[in-house]
C-alpha cells in the first residue's frame, strides 16, 4: 500500500474513529477543529472554545504557551466528558507553524488497574454483604431458640414452686399454732422466696411470649380509674412497710375505653412497684391519669434519687438495672420494664421517663383512647 | 452427561420434601404460569446490557413480590442472562466491559433475594464452596451455595481467588460435610488437583464436589486418581447431594 493512501487510511481514522484526543488550536489557543472522539466525549462542539474550555486547568497562571513550549514533554491534561467524571489524558503538543497540534492517548494500564480493582472490590462487596445475611438469619435463629428455651423452662417451673407454695400455705393453715417462732420464720422465707420465684418465671414467660410475636392484647371496655385503684390496693402493703404514701389523682378521663386491662394493671403495678421500691421511705409516690389529646395518660412519681439521664435507655433491656439502689434493699429481674414497655407499645402506646437527680422520677406511659361502645 | 457444570451453572429444579424456602406464594396465584416470562427475560436483558442497574432491581424486586420460585430466579434470569452474555462477548458482540458490568449487576441482585434463602430451617450439614486460586469467576459457585441454604444447608462461600490455605483453615473451622471447588479455566486445572490433594492430605474424608465451565470440553479425566472428589454436570447429581446428605 502506498505510504500516501497508508497515511491518509491513518488520518481519516484518527479523524472519524479512533480513541485518541486530537484538536487542532491557533496560536492563540482557540479550537480550530477535533476529532469525532473528542467532541462526542465532551458532548459539545469545540471549534471556537479556548483551551481552558477544553482542559481543567486550576492553575489560572498556566497559559497556552506553557503548554506548548516543548513539543516533546508529556502533559497531564483532564477533560470533563459528557459523564461529569474528569478523565486523563497524556498530551504532546506539535507546533506546525500557525497551528498547534494537540493529541492526547488516555492511560491502559491505569484504567486496566481500576477495572480490576472495581470489580474486585463490588465481589468483595457483595461477598459480605452474603456473609452478613448469613449471620443474621443465624442469630435470629439462635434468638428464636433461645426464647423457646426460656419459655419452655419457666413453663416447667411454675408447677414445682406451685407445689411448694401450696404446700407452705397448708402448713401455716394447720400447723401455724404450734410452731415456734423459728419455725414460722423458715415458713414466712419459704413463702417469700415462693413468691419472688414465681414472680421471676411469670416474667420469664411474658418475655418468652412476647419475644416470640405471641403477645396479643385482648380489648374490652376498661376503666382506667379501676385499673389504677387496683394497683395501688395491691402495692399498699409494701407502701405500708415504708411509711410510703400513695396517693392517687385521677383527671378527667373517659369512663371507659378498649384497652386490655390485666395488661395495662400490670403495667401500673410495675411502675408503682419500682416506685415504692425507690422513693425514700416517709414520702409520697402519686399516681395520675389524665387525657392528652388522643391519649390516656398514666403517671407515676417517686421521691427517690432520681436515675442518671445517660442510664435512661439501659432500663429497658432485658436484665439492666439502674445504678440506683432500692430504698428497702428489694430485689428485681430486671424484666419488669422491658414487659411494661412491650405492653404498651401493643396497644400503639409509648413509654416515657423524667427524672431529677436527687429530686425523683416520673415514669408514665400514653395509648390511644380507644372509647368503648355503649349499648 | 452432557449437561455440564454444577458449582458455576446451577441448574436446579424444585426440590421435593426438604425444608426449603423457595418461595412465598401469593394466594390464587396461577403456580403452573411462569412468572419469568420471554417478554420480561428480554427486557431484563436489554437493561443488563445497557449497563442500566435500577432497571434490573426493578425487575428482580418485582418478581420477589409477586412471590417468584427462587430456584426460577437463579436458573431463568441470573442464569440464562449471564450465558447469554458469556457467549455475547465469546462472539464479539459486546465487550469485556459490558459482560464484567452485567456480570456485577447480577451478583449486586443476588443480593436481594438472601433475606429468603438464608430464612430456611437448616439440617446441621454445611458445605464450603471457594473458587481455586487465580480463579475470578465467582457467580456461578455464589449461586450453588445459595442453593445448599436453600435446602437447608449452611453453604458457606470463599469467594474468588480464595488462597488455598484460606480455604484449608476454613474447613478446618467448618468441619463440613462437603467442599465443593469451582473451576472456570481450564488453564487451571492443576490448580485443583493440587487444592484437592492438600484438602485430602489434610482431612482423608473430605467429600469433593467439582464443577465449572473449564470441564465444558473435558478434563474430568483428572479427578480420577481422587475416589473422594466427583464432578458433579447435572442437577439430578447435585440436588441427590442436597436432599439426601
Amino acid at each position: 500500500m502506498p505510504s500516501e493512501a497508508i497515511q491518509n487510511t491513518i488520518c481519516r481514522y484518527v479523524e472519524d474513529e479512533a480513541n485518541l484526543v486530537c484538536v487542532l488550536f491557533n496560536r492563540n489557543g482557540l479550537v480550530v477543529e477535533a476529532n469525532r472522539y473528542v467532541e462526542r466525549l465532551l458532548g459539545i462542539g469545540l471549534v471556537g472554545q479556548s483551551f481552558q474550555q477544553v482542559f481543567i486547568v486550576f492553575d489560572e497562571s498556566l497559559t497556552f504557551e506553557d503548554l506548548i513550549a516543548d513539543s516533546q514533554q508529556v502533559q497531564t491534561l483532564d477533560v470533563t466528558p459528557q459523564t461529569g467524571m474528569p478523565q486523563t489524558f497524556y498530551f504532546r503538543f506539535f507546533d506546525l507553524g500557525p497551528e498547534i497540534l494537540a493529541l492526547g492517548h488516555s492511560n491502559a494500564e491505569d484504567e486496566e488497574r481500576l477495572r480490576s480493582q472495581v470489580l474486585s472490590l463490588n465481589q468483595n462487596l457483595a461477598n459480605l454483604n452474603r456473609q452478613l445475611q448469613q449471620s443474621n438469619a443465624e442469630l435470629a435463629r439462635l434468638n428464636e431458640q433461645k426464647t423457646q428455651f426460656v419459655g419452655m423452662a419457666a413453663h416447667d417451673l411454675r408447677s414445682p414452686l406451685g407445689t411448694i407454695s401450696m404446700a407452705a400455705q397448708c402448713l401455716r393453715m394447720q400447723a401455724e399454732d404450734i410452731l415456734d417462732e423459728d419455725s414460722l420464720d423458715f415458713l414466712s422465707r419459704i413463702e417469700s422466696v415462693c413468691e419472688s420465684a414465681r414472680h421471676l418465671v411469670d416474667s420469664f414467660l411474658d418475655l418468652s411470649v412476647i419475644e416470640s410475636g405471641r403477645l396479643k392484647i385482648e380489648r374490652k371496655p376498661t376503666d382506667i380509674r379501676a385499673v389504677v385503684d387496683k394497683a395501688r390496693f395491691l402495692l399498699e402493703i409494701p407502701a405500708k412497710k415504708k411509711q410510703v404514701v400513695i396517693v392517687v389523682r385521677h383527671g378527667p378521663v373517659p369512663e371507659s375505653v378498649m384497652v386490655d386491662g390485666p395488661r395495662l394493671e400490670q403495667v401500673v403495678v410495675n411502675f408503682l412497684s419500682n416506685a415504692v421500691q425507690h422513693t425514700n421511705p416517709h414520702s409520697t409516690v402519686e399516681i395520675a391519669t389524665c387525657q392528652e389529646g388522643a391519649n390516656l395518660k398514666v403517671s407515676v412519681t417517686d421521691q427517690g434519687a432520681g436515675i442518671p439521664r445517660e442510664e435512661i435507655p439501659r432500663l429497658f433491656k432485658p436484665f439492666e438495672r439502674g445504678a440506683a439502689k432500692k430504698t428497702a434493699g428489694e430485689k428485681s429481674t430486671g424484666l419488669g420494664l422491658v414487659i411494661a414497655r412491650k405492653i404498651v407499645e401493643a396497644h400503639g402506646g409509648t413509654v416515657s421517663i423524667e427524672s431529677e437527680l436527687g429530686k425523683g422520677s416520673t415514669f408514665s406511659f400514653t395509648v390511644p383512647i380507644n372509647l368503648a361502645s355503649h349499648r | 452427561m452432557s449437561e455440564t457444570l454444577c458449582c458455576d451453572q446451577p441448574n436446579l429444579a424444585s426440590a421435593q420434601h426438604s425444608p426449603v424456602a423457595t418461595c412465598v406464594v401469593p394466594a390464587g396465584r396461577d403456580t403452573s404460569t411462569p412468572m419469568i416470562t420471554e417478554e420480561l427475560y428480554h427486557g431484563y436483558l436489554a437493561s443488563l446490557l445497557a449497563g442500566e442497574h435500577r432497571r434490573c432491581h426493578t425487575v428482580v424486586t418485582g418478581l420477589l413480590g409477586q412471590g417468584v420460585e427462587i430456584k426460577d430466579l437463579y436458573i431463568d434470569l441470573f442464569q440464562r442472562s449471564l450465558y447469554e452474555v458469556g457467549e455475547m462477548w465469546e462472539h464479539r458482540k459486546i465487550s469485556v466491559a459490558v459482560e464484567h458490568m452485567a456480570s456485577a449487576i447480577t451478583e449486586s441482585l443476588l443480593t436481594l433475594v438472601y433475606p429468603a434463602i438464608f430464612s430456611a430451617e437448616h439440617s446441621g450439614k454445611s458445605v464450603v464452596i471457594s473458587c481455586v486460586a487465580n480463579e475470578c469467576h465467582q457467580i456461578g459457585s455464589k449461586m450453588v451455595a445459595d442453593f445448599f441454604e436453600l435446602h437447608g444447608w449452611h453453604g458457606y462461600f470463599l469467594g474468588a481467588n480464595t488462597p488455598k490455605a484460606d480455604l484449608l483453615q476454613m474447613i478446618d473451622e467448618k468441619q463440613p460435610q462437603l467442599v465443593g471447588l469451582s473451576l472456570s479455566l481450564t488453564s487451571n486445572l492443576r490448580t485443583l488437583v493440587r487444592t484437592i490433594r492438600d484438602i485430602t492430605d489434610r482431612r482423608p474424608d473430605s467429600q469433593i464436589i467439582v464443577g465449572g465451565q473449564a470441564f465444558r470440553h473435558g478434563g474430568v479425566d483428572a479427578l480420577c486418581q481422587f475416589t473422594n472428589a466427583r464432578h458433579i454436570s447435572s442437577l439430578g447429581d447435585l440436588k441427590a447431594i442436597m436432599v439426601g446428605g
